[in-house]
């Protein structure tokens, strides 16, 4: 796939996007209870002015430009603002501490930050003496600021308006600086969420995030008419793929929520045809569904525990690219009028064609659910290294073990040692100032991924797990503790789940509880219990989860059955370090953590000690003792 | 000269004599504290400025004009709003259509232009929703809007009674126990709504609260009545070292000699 000159970067496909589709509207925004639009001419006219503003702040090119926020219209203005003059964007995840924040914009060397609310201004005027490099920090939302007297702010209006004097003073200038763009040129660097150690900055040029928009694009096509929701951390790279990369190489419109809290309201509203998010999100929609179930009325309960099965049995024909016998297609139009339609418009997916999931594995039975109700989920692999994507579902051979097929133009292969390794255009330039990790990570053009895994009969990529977590074994086969973790966490009671067994005699876990589930579960039944510590100790609880444990065992070979668990006494949280920004688990800082937890996991002990002081986002801590009860499944050593 | 002058307030309940001869005044655009034991008055001063009660003698003037003979509701038209210490929210309604209640002063159509809609009554409601609808952004409350109040938790409820409060678009907004029952964050938070109206809207706010360190944080000058008599008025640092009000927090007060007899 080749890039047009005129189009090899994302300042240049706004021009032609400005040009083509002039009045068709780009971006929408919830303001004020109403969705109000951005076209495409306007959209050039705001990344124009901010960019020119730039410029006359003294941005040089190649500078980068840090932004840390929530999804907003001014977040990708800011980036293509910094890309038209030859710089990069540096995105950062919105909830990242005072320290997080730090290390990033000193590791890129950012000179300019663009923060949306007092809260990001925050952070960032907080650390300021740590980052001498920065020049400015421009706040897009002036709530809260009006006393804040740092010579370093500025406002975005502000600095629009100075854009705008210099567009009319030099009305050409911005175009030239566009024009001056090429496709090898640094376009982002995605800072990775580590699950060790540092955050690395992985640059990406205009070509790697291009072509795989128009590589994907070819297997996943979307169309100009299409609405996209973007409501998940422009900092992560499934984000840009989607709101940038995709949306300015086909055209579609971007929606962006009022506010986080009101995401799924706001999905419901636009009923997007294009849908990407991490598993996270799809997991906690069919759990919603099973929540509500819970709490329907017997009626309901009845239609849907009758109609179910019809879309699974449906489903599964698919899955085995069968066809569909007559009578079960009648069946299932009659399930889709009376079910599973008003389902798709209760989640807000009545209209998705492209839908996918990234970032990390999606259970089966999540798969079986979206697919049971019509909703064509499809999994994409890939890493940020990639810009995003290697591999996806086809449509009409969804096979949810695997990952799919390489996408066009890229290549992928399983080195001797197991790991998977793709080579193609979109493979990145290179970690900043690490060379390295670079040069650990491409080796004569490939990618190497860390991820283990396999092509099955079909060329079919199957992924087990990060290659540094997977177990063998008594019987030698390779497991995958993040698969059993999967089946874990569908229960809707698990929230989390830590499977431990590399180099121990059998298979272990800590699981953190769904407070809100679990707790309503407790109020049926009448049992009382006042905070998460002491809820998730409640023998009831155990044994409930117990029962959870064992339903997923029965779906495990024998050797690969958790033996032992317990329940922790706080969720897994990102703030403790515990979970990347990504909420994918950091395994190794959660083994050193509560190691103590886990010797008593592989001891005879039926419970353990804790005595240890947690840290709550403001700040304050509280010291926790309690007694961590280790329930054993009874299960015979292998 | 002060926005609201409360001149020699007295208010009796039968034999109780609520409010003894209380006076202070409030200087436009500050946050003034109205601070005391239970059972000291507090509320029924902030009674006696909505309208609620009708002290039996002295004067309330707002701005220049004397409120005693107005009801609550020309008071409202005045410019004054206030929220109360026990949500007094239509529970069965949604966010929205309270906050829309808030505007029914500022409205000026009638059943007839109401009832038609289309025209004026459109552009009427549309400008309506249009302040309620930045009252919901500066107030975070987008989430909830067509949330029915009744189910919302205490503190988003307060929040909301807030809400209608701004809606009246008030000069002065009298405020009882706004952090009342809450937890910390939410405490800040409203903490922070009230500095950004103050500031920001440029409204003078009179509040009763129990929250010592909200008070000395938030306010320019705090008030302290003990049974029914003002035993302090000044800055917070003053009002802090003030003995009388010491003894009235330590319960050393004893029923002050002058009150008046039953």
């Amino acid at each position: 796939m080749e890039l047009r000159d005129s189009q090899d970067t994302f300042p240049k496909l706004l021009v032609e996007n400005a040009k083509r589709l002039g009045n068709k509207v780009a971006l929408r925004e919830k303001e004020f209870g109403i969705w109000q639009f951005f076209t495409w001419n306007e959209y050039q006219e705001r990344v124009r002015d901010f960019s020119l503003g730039l410029l006359e702040l003294g941005m040089q090119p190649g500078d980068k430009v840090a932004i840390i926020g929530d999804n907003r219209p001014e977040w990708i203005f800011s980036e293509l603002a910094a890309q038209s003059l030859g710089g990069a964007a540096v995105g950062l995840y919105q909830d990242s501490n005072l320290n997080e924040v730090a290390y990033v914009i000193d590791h890129c060397d950012a000179a300019f930050v663009v923060a949306e609310d007092q809260e990001q201004v925050d952070k960032v005027l907080g650390m300021i003496e740590k980052l001498p490099k920065v020049k400015r920090v421009i706040y897009a939302d002036p709530r809260g600021l009006r006393d804040y007297k740092h010579p370093a702010l500025a406002s975005f209006e502000s600095v629009a308006e100075s854009g705008r004097k210099l567009l009319q003073a030099n009305p050409g200038l911005w175009l030239e600086n566009v024009r001056r763009g090429s496709g090898e040129d640094l376009a982002l660097i995605a800072y990775t969420s580590g699950t060790t150690g540092f955050p690395k900055g992985a640059m990406l040029s205009f070509r790697n995030l291009l072509t795989m928009a128009l590589c994907l694009h070819q297997v996943d096509p979307k169309a100009g008419e299409d609405e996209f929701v973007s409501f998940l951390p422009l900092a992560w790279i499934g984000e840009q793929m989607m709101s940038l990369s995709s949306a300015l190489s086909i055209g579609f419109t971007v929606n962006f929520p009022e506010e986080p809290e009101t995401a799924m309201e706001n999905i419901r509203e636009i009923g997007p045809q294009v849908m990407f998010a991490p598993p996270r999100i799809w997991e906690n929609l069919a759990s919603a569904v099973q929540v509500k179930m819970m709490d329907a009325s017997r009626f309901k309960r009845l239609v849907f525990d009758a109609l179910m099965p019809i879309g699974y049995k449906v489903a599964e024909y698919r899955f085995k690219r069968q066809s569909v016998p007559p009578q079960w297609r009648i069946l299932n139009k009659l399930a889709q009028l009376a079910l599973f339609r008003a389902l798709k418009d209760r989640l807000g997916l009545s209209f998705v064609r492209s839908g996918s999931t990234g970032g990390a594995a999606l259970g089966p039975d999540v798969f079986r659910f979206f697919h049971g109700i019509g909703v064509p989920l499809k999994q994409i692999y890939g890493q940020t290294e990639i810009s995003g994507i290697s591999c996806i579902h086809r449509e009409g051979d969804v096979q949810f073990g695997t990952v799919g097929l390489p996408i066009p133009g890229t290549e992928v292969m399983i080195s001797e040692s197991g790991e998977i390794l793709s080579r193609s255009k979109s493979v990145f330039c290179g970690y900043y100032k690490n060379e390295r990790a670079t040069a650990e990570a491409i080796v004569d053009g490939w990618l190497h991924s860390g991820d283990a895994g396999y092509l099955d009969q079909d060329g079919h990529l199957v992924v087990i797990d990060r290659l540094k977590d997977v177990l063998r074994l008594a019987d030698g086969a390779q497991f995958s503790p993040q698969f059993i973790e999967n089946r874990l966490k569908f229960s809707p009671y698990i929230k989390e789940a830590v499977v431990f067994g590399k180099e121990r005699p059998y298979l272990t876990a800590i699981l953190c509880i769904d407070m809100g589930i679990v707790g309503k579960w407790a109020e049926k039944r009448k049992i009382s219990y006042t905070t998460y510590t002491d809820l998730s100790s409640k023998p009831e609880v155990y044994e409930l989860l117990a029962q959870e444990v064992e339903s997923v065992n029965q779906s495990l070979p024998s050797a690969a059955r958790i033996r032992k668990f317990v329940l922790l006494y706080k969720e897994l949280d990102a703030d403790d370090e515990e979970l990347t920004r990504t909420r994918k688990v950091r395994r190794r800082f959660v083994e050193e953590r509560y190691s103590e937890i886990i010797a008593a996991l592989y001891a005879d002990r039926p419970e353990v000690a804790i005595d240890t002081t947690i840290r709550f986002q403001d700040g304050r801590t509280a010291r926790i003792q309690t007694k961590l009860g280790v329930r054993s499944m009874g299960l015979e050593a292998p | 000269m002060a926005q609201l002058v409360v001149d020699k307030v007295l208010l009796r309940f039968g034999g109780v004599t609520a409010l003894h001869n209380v006076s202070f005044e409030i200087e436009q655009g500050t946050i003034q504290a109205l601070i005391g034991p239970n059972g000291a008055g507090k509320t029924s001063m902030l009674n006696c400025i909505s309208g609620v009660y009708r002290p039996q003698r002295g004067s309330i003037r707002f701005e220049g004009r004397d409120l005693n003979r107005l009801a609550p509701h020309r008071r409202t038209q005045l410019g004054l709003a206030r929220t109360f210490q026990n949500i007094a929210l239509f529970k069965g309604m949604t966010v929205l259509d309270n906050l829309l209640i808030g505007r029914h002063c500022h409205q000026r159509e009638g059943i007839l232009r109401g009832g038609l809609y289309y025209g004026w009554g459109e552009r009427e409601e549309i400008a309506q929703r249009k302040i309620v609808e930045e009252i919901i952004d500066f107030l975070e409350i987008q989430s909830i809007r067509k949330k029915v109040v009744g189910t919302l938790a205490y503190g988003l409820q307060k929040r909301v009674e807030l809400a209608r409060a701004l809606a009246l678009e008030p000069k002065l907004l009298l405020l009882d126990e706004p952090m009342a029952g809450m937890n910390a964050e939410e405490k800040e938070d409203m903490a922070r709504f009230i500095i950004d109206i103050n500031e920001g809207r440029e409204i003078t706010i009179l509040m009763i609260e129990h929250d010592m360190g909200v008070v000395m944080d938030l306010s320019h000058r705090v008030c302290v009545l003990s049974f029914g008599e003002k035993i302090a008025d000044g800055v917070p640092e003053e009002v802090q070292q003030n003995q009388a009000v010491q003894s009235a927090y330590l319960g050393e007060a004893t029923v002050p000699l002058k009150s008046a007899p039953a």
